[in-house]
């Protein structure tokens, strides 16, 4: 399946997504790129997420790389620091998912594509290894694109308490690389989509007509 | 969903633990952390833990010195070493201590999911053996005997032909050996099965009760027998009558018994009529009865009347090998009883127990486990849910273990210095570190001193 490319809305802008007519005034998941990140990808991760999560998704304005969370011993960032400042954010979203271009880590692991608070406020998704194919040289931008929205989504099912699954059609399985990534599908299976639909009952959040 | 593995990550480094626990929890496994080995091992007393990660490189205690008291008090949890990169040396040792295998920090992702999907394979296997050894079990218990050497195999197959039979059975065997439990699976396998099993001590009453509790008696019979009674005679019609300590059954009775026994024929205390019974008689004792017989305490032709086939229990002390099986069975019921999670017990405690000479046999096993079982606050019997079984260990049984011999050694110089660190470490010519190590390792503490 490929990634949908629907408009989404920006913090900016006061026009309606293009699917649906009786939004809130804010979304429930914020978007937001913390350094150099192409538009493209931001509007396709972001559609993506309002797609099949069906929930309303803004697109943040971009900020700063997070050189806070720089590592001089790994030479990456430290992912878990990135998480803790986007939960600390005030904008008034209840998940927000950072996208980054930067390689991303947790001090028990080499790296990781995206990391998330479970059942926490916030995701972050690096595009770093996206890129790349496992065997060397780089990737078609559609499977950049679909990988992107792939992880993100993934994570941000993370906030809303979904664990990996052990179904081989579903988002939630756990890839162990890019080349597994590109074997899953985009979307939940019926446990996982029951146990999301669970989730925004307990969270109390309004998911968008279907 | 995986919400039933547990794990348990132990590392001096929060962020380690953090991360570790972090992502095993997106994979959804149940996780805790500990800080270092006390901690992890007061944990795993507590919760059973199917996997744990397990830092080499930690103050006090080491992962290694952890290691080695997972394998041997928990030997179901499977563990993976933490080490940090370039000491492949230290992993390679613990696994030749038997962790199930190693990371390096930091890890490959791929790699820790690999390994732990791998590990939990691996434990769903262990799962399932013990599952079978379980069905195993059953082969090794017959009807509520348990034994797998030779001597009690051999004995299974005896009751099974002899049950087939209908002939008198002497059984013979030290106190607290289960002459009944063979009795009952006797009677459980023959074809009077579905009539009563009629068991009667013949050493716990007086002569005169003895008899009015066999043969029953007519109302006015004598003083105070106000009623008729039945006897157990009367009871075991189309049954099994078991006469336990038959050896003890005074002469003048015994030939009242070898009459009753013969015709299948008696009359009550007091009565007159004959009342005809049809029941078959097992018989016990751990007394020799040929010495008696020579003394003249028992009579020759009342002993060959019960006699037809007879039955030998070995003592516990003859099939050792046993014992492990045993103690399993016992420690499995008494958990159940007493709603308590004790799932096994530690190598140690069961070197103790075999070693020891049981002289009231199964008996005195089954009432030292259920003791273990009733005093035990963890999740496994120790050595100090034992100690009372210390001071009859004989000293041609003593322990030849280094680390038994240190552990004795340690606590006799701590006591000595009334648990004084400093002075116990002079006298033992370590320093205090070195001495605090040990205690931890061998979780010594001056209320165990006695184990």
């Amino acid at each position: 399946m490929s990634p949908v490319n629907t408009r989404v809305r920006t913090a900016t802008e006061n026009s309606v997504r293009s699917n649906h007519t009786s939004l809130p005034k804010d979304g429930v998941v914020g978007v937001v790129r913390l350094g150099s990140v192409g538009e493209a990808v931001m509007k396709i991760v972001a559609a993506n997420l309002q797609e099949i999560l069906h929930l309303p998704v803004d697109i943040l304005p971009a900020r700063q790389t997070p050189e806070f969370a720089y590592s001089d011993q790994r030479k990456q960032y430290h992912a878990a620091l990135i998480l803790k400042k986007l939960a600390e954010s005030r904008r008034p979203h209840p998940r927000i998912l950072a996208l980054v271009s930067v390689d991303l880590f947790i001090p028990v692991l080499t790296h990781v594509f995206g990391e998330a608070q479970l059942g926490g406020r916030a995701a972050v998704v690096s595009l770093h290894r996206l890129k790349q194919k496992e065997e060397g040289g780089g990737v078609s931008l559609d499977t950049f694109y679909e990988r992107a929205a792939k992880v993100a989504l993934h994570e941000v099912a993370h906030t809303f308490d979904l664990v990996h699954c052990k179904q081989p059609e579903c988002i939630m399985r756990l890839s162990s690389g890019p080349t597994d990534l590109d074997a899953l599908p985009l979307f939940f299976c019926e446990y996982c989509e029951a146990f999301l639909e669970e989730a925004y009952r307990r969270y109390d959040i309004q998911r968008l007509p279907i | 969903m995986t919400d039933k593995v547990r794990i348990l990550v132990v590392d001096d480094e929060l962020v380690i633990r953090e991360s570790l626990h972090g992502w095993l929890k997106k994979s959804g496994y149940q996780v805790d952390t500990a800080e270092g080995g006390s901690a992890a091992l007061a944990m795993l007393e507590k919760t059973p833990y199917d996997l744990l990660f397990l830092d080499i490189m930690m103050p006090v205690m080491s992962g290694i010195e952890v290691l080695e008291v997972v394998k041997e008090d928990y030997p179901q949890t499977l563990v993976v070493m933490i080490t940090a990169y370039g000491s492949v040396d230290t992993a390679v040792e613990a696994m030749k201590g038997g962790a199930n295998d190693y990371l390096m920090k930091p890890f490959d992702p791929d790699q820790l999911s690999l390994l732990t999907e791998k590990l939990m394979q691996q434990k769903k296997l262990l799962d399932e053996n013990i599952f079978l050894r379980e069905q195993m079990a059953e082969a090794i218990r017959f009807e509520n005997l348990v034994g797998r050497s030779e001597a009690m195999q051999e004995l299974f197959s005896l009751i099974q032909d002899v049950a087939e039979s209908d002939s008198q059975v002497l059984i013979t065997g030290e106190t607290g050996t289960g002459k009944e439990l063979v009795a009952k699976a006797i009677h459980a396998k023959s074809a009077r099965c579905n009539g009563p099993f009629i068991a009667l001590n013949c050493g716990g009453f007086p002569e005169h009760l003895l008899e009015s509790e066999l043969f029953g008696h007519e109302r006015g019979a004598f003083t105070g027998a106000h009623r008729a009674k039945k006897g157990r005679l009367d009871l075991a019609h189309h049954g099994t009558l078991f006469l336990d300590e038959v050896g003890t059954v005074p002469l003048k009775m015994q030939v009242d018994l070898l009459r009753a026994l013969e015709t299948k024929e008696f009359h009550r205390l007091g009565g007159t009529a004959e009342i005809e019974v049809d029941f078959r008689t097992i018989a016990a004792t751990n007394r020799d009865l040929h010495q008696a017989i020579e003394k003249g305490e028992f009579r020759q032709d009342f002993f060959y009347r019960l006699n037809v086939i007879s039955l030998h229990i070995p003592p516990l002390r003859d099939r050792r090998d046993d014992i492990p099986l045993l103690a399993e069975h016992f420690l499995d019921r008494y958990s159940r009883e007493t709603n308590k999670d004790i799932d096994t017990i530690n190598k140690a405690a069961m070197a103790i127990l075999k070693q020891y000479d049981w002289p009231g046999n199964v008996r005195e096993l089954e009432n030292a486990i259920e003791r273990a079982v009733v005093i035990c606050k963890k999740r496994r019997l120790g050595l100090e849910e034992f100690s009372f079984l210390a001071p009859h260990l004989s000293a041609a049984a003593e322990t030849h273990s280094l680390e038994k011999t240190q552990i004795a050694h340690l606590v006799k110089v701590l006591k000595e210095f009334d648990w004084n660190i400093t002075k116990a470490a002079q006298a033992l010519e370590i320093n205090r570190v070195t001495l605090h190590k040990k205690i931890k390792k061998y979780d010594l503490r001056p209320d165990r001193a006695s184990s």
